[in-house]
Parts: structure tokens; C-alpha cells; sequence
């Protein structure tokens, strides 16, 4: 290949809309799995290979695709079928052992079940199936990152460019200068997804603004807290948003290499990112000269090995310098000696792939959706005790209450909103009362939680606070790297307070100690993670204390989780019997 | 050879390498604080007299911030910072004592506490318990602190002292794990581990070896060894560091358990084993040694100590140390009194220097014994006596090529730098030493040089542990050191690399360097040593250039392994180190020359960071040496044949001189089988072991007519002895030692003499008063009162330590030639050489290698292992033989199959000049074909042939067959067993 970035890039685009539009235009009936870690976990690989195997033996006449997961998970795994001509439409949970029925039913007669299929991908509706944009699911989104989720193929990177990607990085490479590139982002009022919600193009400025070369970049994809899956569903859907973002970065700051840290369980996302990458190798698009452009820079996945502590930002840099996965003391900011003491630029993955989306948009545009200082849309991944979970993306300061009435559709099984749990086991705890809360970083931070990288459990009734409690802070304690002893000890600490707690031997100084022990965590640990940590035991004593009086002082588990061998009050002992002189 | 008047020392520099940074001033509690820039905070405060709780922060270590101890509030910060990770600025104001860090650090203390026993931490009665009373809180016996074995030496109970922590609110689920006590060394007791991580970081940053680890996470963490094994099956070097630096009694040093905290005395002293010279004080209790402290602030080791420095002191007090003096009747000694042991010395001496001359008497010094006692026995021998006949072993065969080689290329002899700026180089080479082993703290700054992005290149014929580290190993064929060098040299010379401008200004001899490299043909070179080509480009060009050569970057596979991230190496400099792996070999005087040449043409010396590095045996063999314990060497490295030197000798003895040099050991061996020899006086060495042909001096020494030897243990020389004098060991006297960085310093009696033991000095005077005829001249010339009346008249007397003032001679000792009569010079030839100009000399066809033919196959390679030299003294340290007591030959696997040979088997090695038995380890270290045999076999010099034949120490042609299998196991190794505990009691006051 010769010739400017330009003319190389429009000679790609144009074979891969070509070969997008006679896919699109086939004269074979299509069968699309929505393949993601969220299907394939309810047998979306097995449906596959079974439709692989039905088309094959002749029983259909099909081509079988992969896409990835457009977000609907609740209705996993999602096949969908579009005959020659027509539209594709979604069927929800085709399992394994209905397989065989989509094939007899649907391929096989060309006629779309209404009974059977959830919508219509597209803007119009077929009779008695609705359009995909109409769904409640989808009517509040505003999917802007989530767009080609379930569209496209994530291990073709020929699919995104059809789609016009790439182009906003080639316009960054060839019409815009580094500065303009950042201007843009600093107009947008990027700040990060991670969950610290750090503004993005300040970050990027000292990593600019330090002459030392090489500069590293990281795309933080290790998500190991528990109910969060955006990132990986991201990359394992649509990887090359997040590369261009990475690339556009690049430029802007001036990187040599960037990593693709991806946390030790998301096998699939890890695989799709190398996929991804070596196809971006292969057509030019990454290592030396990019494009034939002066710019060069290489990008490579590197797999952790299994830690929550490494998804920060310091502690990733040890693991891939090849030590334990510790966050380390930044004497001095890792934009200016990160990994192997060199300049390192580090974003979350949605933080990445807002920037192609920031500069098609603009940056002043971009502003203009979420709150003032949470800027643009934010995945979530609403899971619990509701209707339709899944990953969503809505602009920053929808209310909770539009993600879990509207969008969610309520409590499953008649159940009764009793508290949200946002950003994993170190949020604070968002009981019915914050439901009209605004969710953006400012909002939540004023309410006395966080809003963190995007997990959203929602609990019912029937979820007790202790045995949460307990989850959590076992979690934070299995998961602490062992630096501080605060971190390390204090976690353990909290876990066999709630254990006691959960038997029925807690005191009621117990929560005393949480609210006292909570502060000083969060003063006296090093890393986020630390910090983070008893918040969501403290902010359970802020909101749920009777809940916990119950278990303590009544020695009753309303909901039935814990198994309190005897229950009621425990009259032998003294601080029990006081409560009961004042209160019963 | 001519020798000038020791010229100006002015040409050297007392600087080195280490950078000193700025000062600047903050303010701590309201008082202002001046230290250095870049210090942190915490390090700046603790300096200042301001103590700020810490317990995971270490003055030498990169910052942990784990403990969580050290808040302190800084203005312009918001909340508390932890004062080890802010680093101190000029202005800064910082607060160390307000409530909410106090609050903090009891919060803090009590999550700390609540997993590490906490009852006696806050008991009232703390002070009035002792391990015998009954607990008034029923605190469980092994969760007390007074049966800690850090009790009251413990950071974690000065913490809580500090900040008032009186309260636990958390129920205290006690975790048991299980104490190690693998090793004589180092004990671990998990239990009390705060997991401040010291231990991890000291022995990966400081030691080098991360032989501990942190594994697992949150609760279920623990400091492990390799794999979780005991420590034994580590590569932990026992250098006892880690147990140093553990705040609590989770590691300790198995000899300092339970209150031998210094209480009693401290008495500042140097390590007496190799030549590095490691600072330490030595803790005494009830008149015995109860442990060693490693000086934090030593010039060489700083705060490190190896195995023997920090273990093996025990040898001092061992059952056997000689008491009495002993005189023989007939086939055995018997116990004599200093009178009569001492005349019936002076007068055997007296009868044999009437009746054949006093070249009929020679004398053997030490590498043990202080300078002030080798100056008084040069001069007993050479003023006394009248005779040249006196040589050292270790400056014989460690160090004499060294002496020679040196002071023809530079007109005087010494490391060029100090120890420390080691660390500082862009480029080491390790040629010859095996420097884990022999000169284990010195590997520590070496090993840092490639820590720190530097280059190490090894030349040895095994891959020891440095090869790992290694940027280029070149394994080369035993015994042909001389072609390597040389072929660098040509690499160096043909690529013009060399240092132009300073061959042109300072370097004398060029040319004929050049025209001599031009017929070396790197192929024979590389036929010969068995290393390709350009692997010795690669040596020679990274050598050159510091290590800085674009063409060889450091490999990106082993960068996150071994390179600490982010560090430059201080200097592009390189320095070549060099053991007797050089020395003792046929060419060893060669190599030293072809040394010096590579540093003089590339310009590699005279700078910080450059030049040469010899590294000495014994703790004093530079001093013995100096002193001029040699039979061709005046004192202050004067050759005897020196006019000038012998004249200011003689004016200042009033005695004159022999002119004809005396007779070397091996040249005395021979003469005392002639019969020319008849007295031999043996000083704190033990020759019939140390000499080469070990059958053939034992029969020498038999037809001797006096054998004296004064030493601290009845060696194998002081069984065949006439008259045995007991000395006292460095742990009993007063003197100096001049280390391998040529540092003197000074040591001092930290017990009393053990036994009637005396002073080496004392006896030296003693029998000088009874053995000389001029009363007068010796009340003048020899009636020394003490070291400093001897120390007097060496710095009048020897040109390198002239103006050393004795009592100057602080705990840091200095490092000769003093510049302008007063400061020690650490960098060494900065504006000139001693000679005028450094003298390059063309190369010279290397003697040949040994090689093995058909009844000799294997080539033996002599070395060290853990223990010391002959073993008088750490073989009777109870730890070293415990753990290494058993010497092991190491044999290439693939021999060992061939032979049919396992691990442990017993064998038998034969040389042409003797045979021994030893078992084997089976180990790759070696090469094929090649046999490791530790020096410290009672019968490693029966092997060798003596160095008269122009023959080699290092290496020689060996067979070896099978004789029996694996001891069984012994079952007492694992436990200390009480019958090894040294008996000696308490040394009685001297009478008088």
C-alpha cells in the first residue's frame, strides 16, 4: 500500500463498505448470534454451533454470523434472523434446546414469529413485532458507545470501519493538529469512567507536558469487581472503538506504546482485543508508521492474573513490570513516571471510547448531554432484583429512578425497591429515598456515595443487609493487596463484624466501631480501593440501622438470609437488655 | 623497576562517586530541619531528633507506605500524609504531633494490633513482668510479649509506647502459624509478622537475592520463601538481614533471641573474615559475645553484614581456642608458662642464628593479625633477627601479583576507588571471584550496578549467581584469563574505543601495547578460551564505553525481572574487579598488568567509579602487605632492592638492613628440605594447610629444628609446632586493619584476652627483649607500650600511612594516602600517577592452560564455598558447620551421568601431586569437564604442585572415581543439639 493516510484509508473504507453492503444485501437468510460473555454464559455457544451445524447439514439454508451483545442480556441468548430483503429481527432466549425450533420454525418456513421474536433492529416495526428503538428497554437509552453493540462483528475490523470508524482518528492524524485533538477533549469535559471521575484532558496534559520518551498508555480493562461487566462487554462487542480512542490519545499525547490490561477472568474480551489488534497490524493501522503517517505506536493486550487490586492504576503498573500487583506510593504522579518510571497515560475503557465519539461530535456538542461536570453519556449495568438487567447507556444525571422503573421495568417478581448498590462492593448503599437522585459523579459524591465505574445491583425485599454486608467486605478483604494494614486488617475486621452479626452476636457497639474504623480506612489508606472499602459498610449503618438492630438486638433476619439459630432477644446479655428496657 | 619518593598525594581525590545533594530547610514542629534534597520527610525528621511512629520504613529502603504509622499534616496537603512518602521541600511546614494524626495513629495501631498478640501492649504492669510471673490478665504464655524473643528490642512496642495506645476494640482471632527454625541462622515466627514488608524489600533491594516474597492476599497473606519451602531450600544467603530489619519478633537472628539486646557493651569492631571490611559492634553480655550489629552508617557495608560477619563470630570463644602456652617434650606438647615458653624460644632462635646465620630463620605472617602487629614482625624479622626471610600466605598467593602488577603500571597498588562507589559504575567486570561467596557484601553494590541498568560482565568459568545478573558471561576454559583480556585489549585497540586524549597526556607505552595486539587473532582466541568472538567484542566494547554501547541494549526480558524501573546508573564508568581467580593463576601477574592496560587505554581510571578493583583475601592482607610482611617489600609497598626506602628504614630503626631479598613460602619450603632453614616462626597462619603440595611441606616442616606458631587455635602447623604461643583473637585487642578499599580501621577489645592468651604485638615484644642482645636499642626501637606507641611509628615510618594519627582513626575509619596529611584519599589517581605516567605493557603469550589428558580428565577448579580459608576459624563458627560443614565438590551432571555418579556420593580426586575424598554435589554450575573443589578441604593443597614449578593455584588436571554412596541422614542436623554450644567460661581478669 502507498500514498498519504488519506487516500490509504478511503481505499480500506471503500472495500469494507463494499464488502458490508453485499453482507447486508445478502441473498442468503442471515443468522446473527449475539456472542458476549452474557450469552455465552447462558449457552449462546452452544445455540451457536448448533445453528453452525444445522445450516450446514442441510436442514437450512443460512449463513451463521457472530455480533456482539447489544446490551439486551436479560433476554440472552439472542439470535437474530434476517431473511434476504428484510430486516434483522431479535429472538430472545434461544437456548440450546430451542435451537432446533428457530431453525424449523423460522429459517426454514422465512416467516418472523411474532409470539416468539422480541423486535425489529431498525427504526420500523413488522406486525406484531415491535422496532428495537420503541422497547422501554431501549426508549430512555441514549446509546452512543453501545451503538454498534450487537451490530457488528467484533472480530472484523472491516465491520467498524463500514460503520464509519477510524475516520475520526484519520481526521485527527491528517487535519487536526495534537492540539486541536485536545482542545476537543478539554471542551467535552471528558472526565473518567473508571470511577474516580478524574477530568480526562488533565490527565492527558501532564503525560503531554513530560518530556521524558518513551510515554505509555493503558487502557484499564481489569473490571474484577463483582456485577460490573461494561468494560469487557465493550471490548468484546465493539473493541475498535475503544483502540481508536486509544490511537487518538496517542496522537494527542504523544504516546509509544499502549497496553490493553485485561483483568485474568475476561478470557473472551482478551482474546477479541488480540484479534483486534493484530488486525489493526495487518491493515496498518497500528505499530510503525501508521498509515504511511510519521506516527507510530504499538499496542498490545496484556492479561492479569486475577486481582481487583490491580484495576488500579499504580498496582497495574507493577503487574505488568512483572511484580505482585500492588498499588505503590506515587511520590510523584504517574502521568509523569508511571510504568518503568516513564510517562504513562492511564483510561478506563468507556473513557477511551468516548473519544472518537467526542470528535465526530465535537466537543462543545458533546457537552451539551449529561450534567455540568459529569459531561456525556455513562454505561451501567443494572443487575438484581429487577425485570430486564443488562448494559445500558444513558446520559449522566438520569435519575435512579428512569433506570430502574422505566428502563429496567421495576422489581421482578412483585418485589419492593429496598436499595440500589452502585459502583461494586465499594459504593455506598442508595436506599429508596435517593431514587430521584441524579446519577452523575457530582450528585452521588453530594448524596454521600459514588457512583463508580458503572455496576448497579438492585435489591428487593428479600436481600438482607448483614449477609450483604458480609459479601462485601469479604470481597474487599480477599481482594486487599496487603500494603496497608488498615486496608488489610480493617476489611477483616468489618467481615467478622457482619459474620457475628449474621449468627447473632453482634453488639450494638459494633456500629460504633464501623462508623469509627470507616474514617480512619479512608484516611489512612494508600490506594482508592482502600479508601473505597468500608464505605459500603458505613454507609449500610447510615441507612439500614434498624435493619441491623434487628439482627442484633432482636436477633431476627427479616428477610430469612441469615440463619440466627436463636431468635429473639437475648436477655442474658446486658446491652440487650437495655435496648429492650427503652424500646419494647 | 625504580621507585620515587612517594610522590605528592595530591594527584588522588577524596571524593568518590556518591553525589552529596542540596540542602534545604523545613520546618518540623515549628523547628527548622536542614537535610538533604530528596530526602522524605519522615527520613529528614528522624535525622532531626524528631521521631514520627513508622514501622514499615527503612532508611535504606525505597518507601512501603504500608504500615500507615507516619502521618503527620504538611501545610498546603489536605488531611494526613504519610511522612515516608512526602519528600521533603525547602519551606515545607510540617506538623507531626496534632490530635488528628495522634487519633489516626491509635486507630491505626489498634486495626494493627488486632492482629499481632496485643494484651501486654497495653498491660499497666508491662514493665514489672518477666516471663516466670503470672499473668494478671490470663494472657495465653505464647502470646506474651515477655516471651518474645524480640521483647523490649521491638518497634512495634515503641510505637505503641509513643503514641499512648490504651485501647482495643476488636476481638483478637489469633492466627498460628508455624514457626521455621530451619537454619542455625535465621528463625521466623509468622505469628508476629506486621507484614511491613522490610524483610521482602531488604533482601530484594539491598541483598539482591529475594530469597522472601510476599504470597497470597488480604488476611491470607504471608512473607514466603520461594514456593512456601523452609528457607533452607531457598537461595536465601543467611546474611541475617531480614531479621535486622524486622521490626517485631517475626524474623530473628537465632543467636539474639530474648534480651541479648546490647545492654551491657558495644565495642566497635571489624569483621575479621574477608577483605571488604565490614563495620560492626560487638554486643557483649556477661563477659561473652552475645551478638554482632552491623554499622549502619559503614564505609563499605552499611548496615550489611554476609553469613560469617553477622554469624560466625562465635569461633572466638570456642572450646578450643589455646589457653596456655605449650611447649613439646618428646611427641607432645605440655602446658608451659609464658617465661619459659618465651626463653626457650628466644634462646633455640639465638643458637640457630649463631650457628647458621640469621637467613636460616623465617617468619610467616598473617592476613588476621592488626598492621600494628605485621609492622612489628617485619621488623622483629628484618631488625631483630636480621633477616628477609617473612611472607604472608594470603599476600603471597592472593595478593602479590597484585602488589607487582599494579605498581609497574601505576607506581602503586590499592583498589582506585572505594567499595562503595562500586554501586556506581556503568560497567563491572568480575574477573576471577566468585564475589557471592568470598566477598558476599561487596556482591551486594555489584549486584546493584545491574539493578540499576548498568552492565556486569562475568568472566568465570562457572556460572556462579552473578552469572545470572551477568550481561555477558564469558566462560572461559580454566587458565586462559591472560588470552581473554588480551583479546579485549585488541578489541578495544583495532575498534579504536581507546581514550586518546588521556593515552596522549597520562599513558606511557602505547605503541608497543598496540603493535603487540595486532597478532592476536580473535579465532585462535576463541579456539583457545572456548568464548566466541564476539562475545568478547561485546565484553570489550561495553567495557569501553561504561557500559553505554547503543549496539547491546539491555535485554527487554530481563528488565522487569532484575532492573529496578526508572534508575540510571550514577556514572558511565567501569571498574574490573579481580580475586585470586587472577592472582593465583601461573599468568596471575600478566592479567593484573593486562588489567590495568585495558583501564589506562580506554581512560577508565582516575575517575569516580573506574579503574581497579582487587579484592583481598583476608581482612588484612592489604594491611600485611603494607606493613611489609613480604620477603622482596619494604613497608608502604617500598621494593627491598630500593636504596632510598632501605636507607630511611635503617636511619629510623638504627639498624641496618639485609639487601638481598628473602625467601618466598614455597622457596622456604624448599630451603628448609635443604636444610638451609632450621627456625621457622609462624604468626596467625597456618601454612601446612595453606602452602600448595601440602605432603611435601609437612615433611619440611617435621625436619625443622624450632617451629613456633603463635596462634588463637591449634591449627594443623601448631601440631607439628615445638613451641605453641596463644594469642589473642581481634576480638580481645586494640589495632587497626587496612581493608581490600585500603581503609584502616580500627578494631577494639570488646572481651578480655581468653585464657593466658596475649596480643600477637606483646609476644613479639616480649621475646624481642629476651632474644636481643642491645638492651638499649631495644628499649628504644621495641619496648612498645601498646598499638597506638606502634601506630606512632608507623605513621612516622611507612610512606602510606604517613601522618595517620592513631587516635584520629575515627569509626569510619580512613583510607590511605592521606591527602595534605589528613583526609583519606577515595579516589585514586585523579590528576597523575604515583609513577608520572601510567605504564602500559605489550601483551605476552599466556603460559598455557591446563589441560586434562587421558589419566587425568577433568580440570579442578579451586575455590571458596561459605566457609573460611583453612577453617582454624569457621569451622568452629557452630552455625557455618552445621549448615556447610560438609565440603562438596561440584560435577557437571552430565559427568555424573557418565560416571554414575549421585548427589552426596562419596569420591575420590587424584591429581598428579596427591588425592583426597570428598562427596559431590551434582550441579550445572560448573561446566562439563570440570571439577569445583572447595578450598577448605583439609586436603585441597595436597592436589597442586607447589607454585615453584611455575605452576598455577586455580586449576589443575584431575581424575576422579566413585567410592561410596550418600551418607545416611544424620538426625540431629535439624536440631541444635546443646553439646555445640561453645563451653568456654567466662575469661578470668589478668593478673597485673
Amino acid at each position: 500500500m502507498s500514498g498519504d493516510p488519506t487516500s490509504r484509508f478511503a481505499a480500506l473504507r471503500g472495500r469494507a463498505v463494499a464488502e458490508w453492503a453485499a453482507l447486508v444485501q445478502s441473498r442468503q437468510t442471515r443468522i446473527l448470534v449475539q456472542l458476549a460473555g452474557c450469552g455465552i454464559a447462558v449457552g449462546a455457544m452452544e445455540t451457536f454451533q448448533d445453528l453452525v451445524q444445522a445450516t450446514r447439514g442441510g436442514t437450512a439454508e443460512a449463513t451463521v454470523e457472530l455480533v456482539g451483545c447489544s446490551g439486551l442480556c436479560y433476554l440472552e441468548p439472542i439470535v437474530e434472523v434476517q431473511f434476504p430483503g428484510g430486516p434483522r429481527v431479535l429472538y430472545g432466549g434461544v437456548t440450546p434446546d430451542r435451537a432446533p425450533e428457530l431453525i424449523d420454525t423460522v429459517v426454514s418456513r422465512q416467516v418472523h414469529r411474532a409470539d416468539w421474536a422480541v423486535a425489529v433492529r431498525g427504526p420500523d416495526a413488522l406486525p406484531g413485532i415491535p422496532s428495537l428503538e420503541t422497547l422501554p428497554f431501549m426508549k430512555s437509552q441514549l446509546r452512543r458507545v453501545l451503538v454498534r453493540h450487537g451490530v457488528i462483528d467484533p472480530t472484523q475490523i472491516g465491520h467498524y470501519i463500514a460503520l464509519g470508524g477510524y475516520s475520526q482518528f484519520v481526521r485527527a492524524l491528517t487535519s487536526l493538529s495534537p492540539d486541536q485533538v485536545f482542545a476537543e477533549v478539554t471542551a467535552s469535559g471528558l472526565v473518567g469512567r473508571g470511577g474516580a471521575a478524574f477530568p480526562t484532558a488533565r490527565k492527558w496534559e501532564t503525560a503531554r507536558k513530560t518530556p521524558a520518551r518513551p510515554k505509555y498508555m493503558f487502557c484499564n480493562a481489569e473490571e474484577g469487581e463483582p456485577a460490573i461487566y461494561k468494560d469487557r462487554r465493550i471490548i468484546e462487542s465493539d473493541p475498535h472503538l475503544v483502540l481508536e480512542g486509544m490511537l487518538i490519545a496517542g496522537l494527542a499525547i504523544g504516546i509509544d506504546k499502549g497496553y490493553v490490561y485485561i483483568g485474568g477472568e475476561h478470557h473472551l474480551a482478551a482474546e477479541r482485543a488480540r484479534i483486534a489488534i493484530a488486525q489493526m497490524y495487518e491493515i496498518g493501522l497500528a505499530g510503525k508508521n501508521i498509515l504511511g503517517s510519521d506516527l507510530s505506536l504499538d499496542l498490545e493486550v496484556r492479561v492479569g492474573a486475577g486481582s481487583y487490586a490491580v484495576g488500579e492504576s499504580s498496582a497495574m503498573m507493577s503487574s505488568l513490570e512483572g511484580k505482585r500487583g500492588m498499588p505503590r506510593p506515587k511520590l510523584v504522579r504517574s502521568a509523569e513516571k508511571g510504568v518503568w518510571a516513564k510517562p504513562t497515560n492511564m483510561n478506563n475503557v468507556e473513557t477511551y471510547a468516548n473519544v472518537p465519539i467526542i470528535l465526530e461530535m465535537g466537543g462543545a456538542e458533546y457537552a451539551k448531554t449529561g450534567t455540568r461536570r459529569s459531561t456525556g453519556t455513562k454505561l451501567f449495568a443494572p443487575s438484581g432484583q429487577i425485570m430486564r438487567g443488562g448494559l445500558i447507556e444513558v446520559p449522566f444525571g438520569t435519575p435512579l429512578r428512569t433506570i430502574v422503573f422505566d428502563i429496567c421495568g421495576g422489581m421482578a417478581n412483585g418485589g419492593a425497591f429496598k436499595f440500589a448498590q452502585p459502583g461494586g462492593p465499594t459504593g455506598g448503599a442508595m436506599p429508596a429515598s435517593m431514587l430521584d437522585l441524579p446519577m452523575s459523579n457530582e450528585d452521588c459524591a453530594k448524596a454521600g456515595t459514588v457512583l463508580g465505574s458503572g455496576g448497579l445491583v438492585i435489591f428487593d425485599q428479600s436481600a438482607c443487609v448483614v449477609d450483604l454486608g458480609i459479601y462485601m467486605m469479604a470481597f474487599n478483604s480477599i481482594e486487599s493487596c496487603t500494603r496497608c494494614t488498615t486496608c488489610r486488617i480493617g476489611t477483616a475486621r468489618l467481615t467478622d463484624i457482619f459474620q457475628r452479626m449474621s449468627r447473632g452476636e453482634g453488639h450494638l457497639e459494633d456500629l460504633e466501631t464501623i462508623r469509627w474504623l470507616g474514617p480512619v480506612m479512608i484516611e489512612t489508606t494508600l490506594c482508592g480501593l482502600g479508601q473505597a472499602a468500608p464505605v459500603p459498610a458505613v454507609s449500610l449503618v447510615d441507612h439500614f440501622r434498624a435493619e441491623l438492630e434487628e439482627h442484633i438486638v432482636h436477633r431476627q433476619c427479616s428477610s430469612g438470609v441469615c440463619r440466627i439459630l436463636t431468635a429473639g432477644p437475648n436477655p442474658h446479655r446486658l446491652e440487650d437488655a437495655r435496648v429492650l428496657k427503652i424500646s419494647v | 623497576m625504580s621507585i620515587e619518593t612517594p610522590a605528592s598525594t595530591n594527584i588522588h581525590s577524596p571524593k568518590g562517586a556518591r553525589p552529596v545533594g542540596r540542602t534545604i530547610t523545613l520546618t518540623v514542629d515549628g523547628v527548622p530541619v536542614q537535610t538533604i534534597q530528596g530526602k522524605t520527610v519522615l527520613h529528614a525528621a528522624i535525622e532531626a531528633g524528631v521521631y514520627i511512629p513508622h514501622l514499615c520504613d527503612y532508611h535504606d529502603l525505597t518507601p512501603f507506605a504500608g504500615c500507615r504509622m507516619c502521618l503527620v499534616e504538611v501545610e498546603g496537603m489536605r488531611g494526613l500524609e504519610t511522612a515516608c512518602t512526602v519528600v521533603a521541600r525547602d519551606g515545607m511546614v510540617v506538623r507531626t504531633n496534632t490530635a488528628l494524626a495522634r487519633q489516626h495513629q491509635r486507630g491505626v495501631l489498634e486495626v494493627l494490633l488486632s492482629d499481632h498478640p496485643d494484651r501486654c501492649l497495653n498491660c499497666p504492669r508491662m514493665e514489672r513482668c518477666g516471663p516466670f510471673v503470672v499473668c494478671q490478665r490470663d494472657d495465653t504464655v505464647t502470646d506474651r510479649c515477655v516471651t518474645c524473643p524480640r521483647n523490649k528490642n521491638c518497634e512495634l512496642q515503641r510505637v505503641v509506647d509513643f503514641v499512648q495506645w490504651r485501647e482495643q476494640r476488636f476481638f483478637n482471632p489469633r492466627r498460628i502459624g508455624e514457626p521455621e527454625r530451619s537454619n542455625p541462622f535465621v528463625e521466623r515466627y509468622p505469628d508476629y509478622c506486621i507484614y511491613c514488608a522490610r524483610c521482602v524489600r531488604v533482601c530484594d533491594e539491598v541483598i539482591g537475592v529475594s530469597a522472601l516474597g510476599l504470597a497470597h492476599r488480604g488476611m491470607d497473606a504471608t512473607i514466603a520463601v520461594d514456593f512456601e519451602k523452609p528457607l533452607t531450600e531457598s537461595g536465601c544467603i543467611y546474611c541475617g538481614r531480614c531479621a535486622v530489619v524486622c521490626p517485631t519478633g517475626a524474623l530473628m537472628k537465632a543467636d539474639s533471641k530474648y534480651g541479648a539486646t546490647p545492654t551491657e557493651s558495644t565495642t566497635p569492631s571489624v569483621c575479621t573474615y574477608c577483605g571488604v571490611g565490614c563495620s560492626m559492634f560487638l554486643n557483649t553480655q556477661g563477659g561473652r559475645l552475645a551478638n554482632v550489629m552491623a554499622d549502619r552508617e559503614g564505609a563499605s557495608n552499611h548496615d550489611n553484614l554476609c553469613v560469617r560477619g553477622q554469624f560466625a563470630y562465635d569461633y572466638a570463644q570456642h572450646r578450643d581456642r589455646l589457653k596456655v602456652p605449650r611447649v613439646r617434650q618428646g611427641a607432645t606438647l605440655v602446658d608451659a608458662t609464658w617465661e619459659s615458653a618465651l626463653d626457650r624460644v628466644a634462646r633455640d632462635l639465638r643458637r640457630i642464628r649463631q650457628a647458621h646465620g640469621p637467613d636460616a630463620i623465617a617468619f610467616v605472617g598473617s592476613g588476621k593479625i592488626t598492621n600494628e602487629e605485621s609492622y612489628v614482625l617485619q621488623k622483629f624479622a628484618r631488625a631483630v633477627v636480621g633477616t628477609n626471610n617473612i611472607d604472608e600466605p594470603t599476600a603471597r598467593y592472593c595478593y602479590e601479583p597484585t602488589l607487582r602488577g599494579l605498581h609497574e603500571s601505576f607506581g602503586s597498588a590499592g583498589a582506585t576507588i572505594p567499595t562503595r562507589d562500586l554501586e556506581s559504575a556503568g560497567c563491572v567486570i568480575v574477573i576471577g571471584s566468585h564475589t557471592v561467596e568470598a566477598h558476599p557484601v561487596l556482591s551486594f553494590w555489584v549486584k546493584r550496578v545491574v539493578r540499576r541498568g548498568g552492565r556486569m560482565i562475568l568472566i568465570d568459568p562457572r556460572a556462579t549467581e552473578m552469572a545470572r545478573l551477568a550481561s555477558v558471561h564469558l566462560r572461559l576454559h580454566p587458565g586462559t584469563d591472560l588470552s581473554l583480556l588480551s583479546a579485549m585489549l585488541k578489541v578495544i585497540v583495532d575498534e579504536k574505543m581507546i581514550d586518546r586524549t588521556f593515552i596522549e597526556s597520562r599513558v606511557e607505552g602505547y605503541d608497543d601495547l598496540a603493535a603487540s595486539v595486532a597478532s592476536i587473532d580473535l579465532a585462535a582466541v576463541e579456539r583457545e578460551t572456548g568464548v566466541p568472538a564476539e562475545e568478547i567484542r561485546k565484553a570489550a566494547r561495553l567495557y569501553a564505553t561504561g557500559g553505554m554501547d547503543k549496539r547491546y541494549p539491555v535485554p527487554g526480558s530481563l528488565w522487569g525481572e532484575i532492573v529496578w524501573p526508572g534508575q540510571r546508573t550514577d556514572t558511565s564508568n567501569s571498574v574490573i574487579t579481580y580475586a585470586s581467580g587472577v592472582a593465583q593463576q601461573a599468568d596471575g601477574e600478566a592479567i593484573v598488568r593486562v588489567i590495568a592496560s585495558l583501564a589506562l587505554i580506554t581512560g577508565q581510571i582516575g575517575k569516580p567509579a573506574s579503574g581497579v578493583f582487587p579484592l583481598a583475601g583476608q581482612n588484612n592482607t592489604v594491611g600485611s602487605v603494607d606493613m611489609g610482611c613480604l620477603p622482596n617489600w619494604l613497608p608502604g609497598h617500598q621494593p627491598l632492592s630500593s636504596e632510598p626506602a632501605r636507607a630511611a628504614l635503617e636511619e629510623a630503626w638504627h639498624r641496618g638492613i639485609p639487601a638481598a631479598p628473602g625467601r618466598d613460602l614455597d622457596a622456604t619450603v624448599e630451603a628448609i628440605e635443604r636444610g638451609e632453614i632450621k627456625a621457622l616462626y609462624v604468626v596467625g597462619a597456618n601454612p601446612a594447610r595453606s602452602i600448595p603440595d601440602t605432603e611435601r611441606v609437612l615433611a619440611a616442616f617435621r625436619k625443622l629444628d624450632l617451629l613456633v606458631v603463635q596462634d588463637i587455635f591449634p591449627t594443623e602447623t601448631a601440631e607439628l609446632a615445638t613451641v605453641v604461643l596463644p594469642a589473642s583473637s581481634a576480638k580481645e585487642k586494640d589495632g587497626t586493619f587496612t581493608s581490600t578499599e585500603r581503609r584502616v580501621q580500627r578494631v577494639h577489645a570488646a572481651l578480655r584476652p581468653i585464657g593466658e592468651s596475649r596480643p600477637d604485638w606483646r609476644i613479639l615484644v616480649d621475646l624481642a627483649v629476651r632474644f636481643e642482645e642491645d638492651a638499649d636499642w631495644c628499649q628504644r626501637q621495641f619496648a612498645f607500650a601498646g598499638p597506638a606507641d606502634i601506630a606512632d611509628e608507623i605513621a612516622r615510618v611507612v610512606p602510606t600511612y604517613r601522618g595517620l594519627a592513631y587516635d584520629a582513626i575515627g569509626i569510619d575509619g580512613v583510607q590511605w594516602p592521606l591527602i595534605d596529611g589528613a583526609t583519606g584519599a577515595a579516589t585514586l589517581y585523579e590528576s597523575g600517577f604515583e609513577r608520572g605516567r601510567g605504564r602500559v605493557f605489550p601483551v605476552r603469550a599466556s603460559s598455557g592452560a591446563v589441560l586434562p589428558d587421558a589419566s587425568y580428565p577433568f580440570i579442578g577448579i579451586f575455590g571458596r564455598a561459605q566457609l573460611w580459608n583453612t577453617g582454624a576459624m569457621s569451622a568452629r563458627s557452630r552455625g557455618l558447620t552445621r549448615m556447610w560443614g560438609e565440603h562438596r565438590a561440584q560435577v557437571h551432571p552430565s559427568d555424573a551421568t557418565r560416571l554414575g555418579i549421585g548427589d552426596g556420593d562419596l569420591i575420590a580426586i587424584a591429581s598428579a601431586h596427591g588425592r583426597l575424598e570428598i562427596r559431590v554435589s551434582v550441579s550445572d554450575i560448573v561446566a562439563a569437564g570440570q571439577l569445583f573443589v572447595p578450598i577448605h578441604h583439609p586436603d585441597a593443597n595436597r592436589l597442586l604442585a607447589s607454585r615453584r614449578t611455575g605452576r598455577g593455584m586455580k586449576s589443575v588436571a584431575l581424575a576422579i572415581t566413585r567410592l561410596a554412596g550418600p551418607a545416611p541422614a544424620s538426625p540431629q542436623r535439624s536440631e541444635i543439639s546443646l553439646m555445640d554450644l561453645p563451653l568456654l567460661p567466662v575469661a578470668r581478669p589478668t593478673r597485673g
